[in-house]
């Protein structure tokens, strides 16, 4: 249920940072008839799809794949991992896991692999 | 251990921030109190394909996909999904990655019983578990195919396993630490067996603002089979129709909207521009100044407003 929240509760009202710019004329999107009346905040959406994109072809994805990929993600998906993509990333914790339990195994007799004093 | 676990460790999952669970209280109550389902369920044509090392998201994303009349192959659904310096995949990007494929990609409500309801209507699931312990988790996506009452316990597509079984028990745990992430994969023309008018219309909206236009709108009509009321579904259902030139039934469905909420003003702005593409002027002109009225100040109705009368019929 946390996830859900993660996912859906926010409501962003997502606009390009365009002060000053005179009002579009047209229709309004569903997403945007959705959020009427939301004092949500705006959020950079071109800046952050930026960001996405360079962190993945950091991250060794090809570049056309990169492009469309990005373009594939709604702008509430964009936000959710926005700077986020850099926390504790799967690798690392591998050895750590492996070391702990080790370390649990050592302790508690079930191997013997540091000799007594 | 190593070799095993960094075959495992093929999803990549931003912090969750959850608690730890000791107990599988969903467990508890469904074998408390059983519900109406058949003892077993087990989706046998379900896919299998073995996953490569680290992809285990391409892997159970390719199953669920051709279970779904798609013909696509793992290394196809990496491209859209897969990030080697991290090793895995991102939830969202799997979502994306359905959208790409007319596929909705439904969020379901964490209830085990949920799941269990979902495959007795045929429809495996795609789901994020973690194998190890919150402070040092494994990720893994598996695809989830069927479940035995009796034995108690799920069966799952994983990995290089053809089939496992995983008792309900763990399966929960190992699902809760994953904050019971799980996604219902259908064609827009169905709609999961549990899945919640909120959750099912953002995963349509969300196939919409990504540009799948046709998509979009036979999961808005099949939102209105289920919730005929939905303001939100009728609106969908107007701009879709309007952005594929169907403006016809772009009028329809705003004007259905509108007699749910009058005041939504947004609907009358589009309505507005339905009725000039159909030639009818002044009801269009009528129906702009009306979104006006609801919203003197509004600045995009104003524009609006002008281009309207600035076009020639």
């Amino acid at each position: 249920m946390r996830f859900k929240i993660l996912l859906r509760s926010l409501p962003i009202v997502v606009a390009v940072m365009a002060a000053g710019l005179p009002a579009q004329a047209g229709m309004v999107a569903t997403d945007q008839i959705q959020q009427s009346g939301f004092a949500g905040q705006f959020i950079d959406v071109a800046g952050q799809r930026d960001w996405i994109q360079a962190r993945l072809l950091q991250g060794g994805v090809a570049r056309s794949e990169a492009t469309a990929r990005v373009a594939a993600m709604t702008d509430v998906e964009i936000a959710q991992i926005y700077q986020r993509v850099d926390e504790a990333p799967a690798g690392g914790n591998v050895l750590v896991l492996a070391l702990v339990i080790f370390l649990v195994l050592e302790v508690t007799g079930y191997i013997d692999v540091i000799p007594e004093k | 251990m190593n070799r095993r676990a960094r075959r495992l460790a093929c999803a990549f999952v931003i912090s969750l921030g959850l608690g730890a669970c000791a107990t599988s209280p969903q467990t508890r109550l469904l074998l408390d109190n059983p519900p109406d389902l058949p003892a077993h369920v087990e989706l046998t044509e379900v896919p299998f394909f073995p996953q490569q090392q680290y992809h285990c998201g391409p892997a159970a994303l390719a199953g669920i996909i051709n279970y779904r009349g798609i013909a696509v192959v793992p290394d196809e659904i990496a491209r859209l999904v897969y990030i080697p310096e991290l090793k895995g995949s991102l939830q969202v990007e799997i979502a994306a990655a359905t959208r790409q494929y007319d596929l909705l990609p439904v969020q379901l409500d964490g209830q085990l019983e949920s799941l269990l309801r979902e495959l007795a209507a045929g429809n495996p699931i795609f789901v994020l578990q973690n194998l190890a312990i919150e402070a040092y988790p494994i990720w893994h996506y598996e695809i989830l195919i069927g479940y035995d009452l009796e034995q108690r316990h799920m069966i799952l597509r994983s990995g290089v396993n053809r089939r496992i079984t995983r008792t309900f028990s763990l399966f929960e745990k190992t699902w809760q630490r994953a904050g019971h992430w799980a996604l219902a994969v259908v064609d827009p023309d169905s709609i999961p067996a549990t899945a919640s008018r909120e959750a099912y219309l953002a995963a349509v909206i969300d196939m919409e603002q990504v540009g799948r236009l046709s998509s979009a709108r036979q999961g808005y009509a099949s939102a209105l089979g289920r919730w005929p009321d939905s303001l939100l579904a009728l609106s969908g259902l107007g701009n879709t129709s309007y952005a594929l030139g169907d403006y016809v039934a772009a009028e329809s469905a705003y004007r259905a909207a509108l007699v749910i909420e009058p005041g939504k003003a947004e609907l009358w702005n589009n309505l507005a521009y339905a009725l000039a593409r159909l030639g009818r002027r002044q009801a269009s002109l009528d129906a702009i100044e009306h979104a006006l009225d609801l919203d003197p100040h509004n600045a995009t109705f104003q524009a609006s407003r002008r281009e309207l009368a600035d076009w020639s019929m």
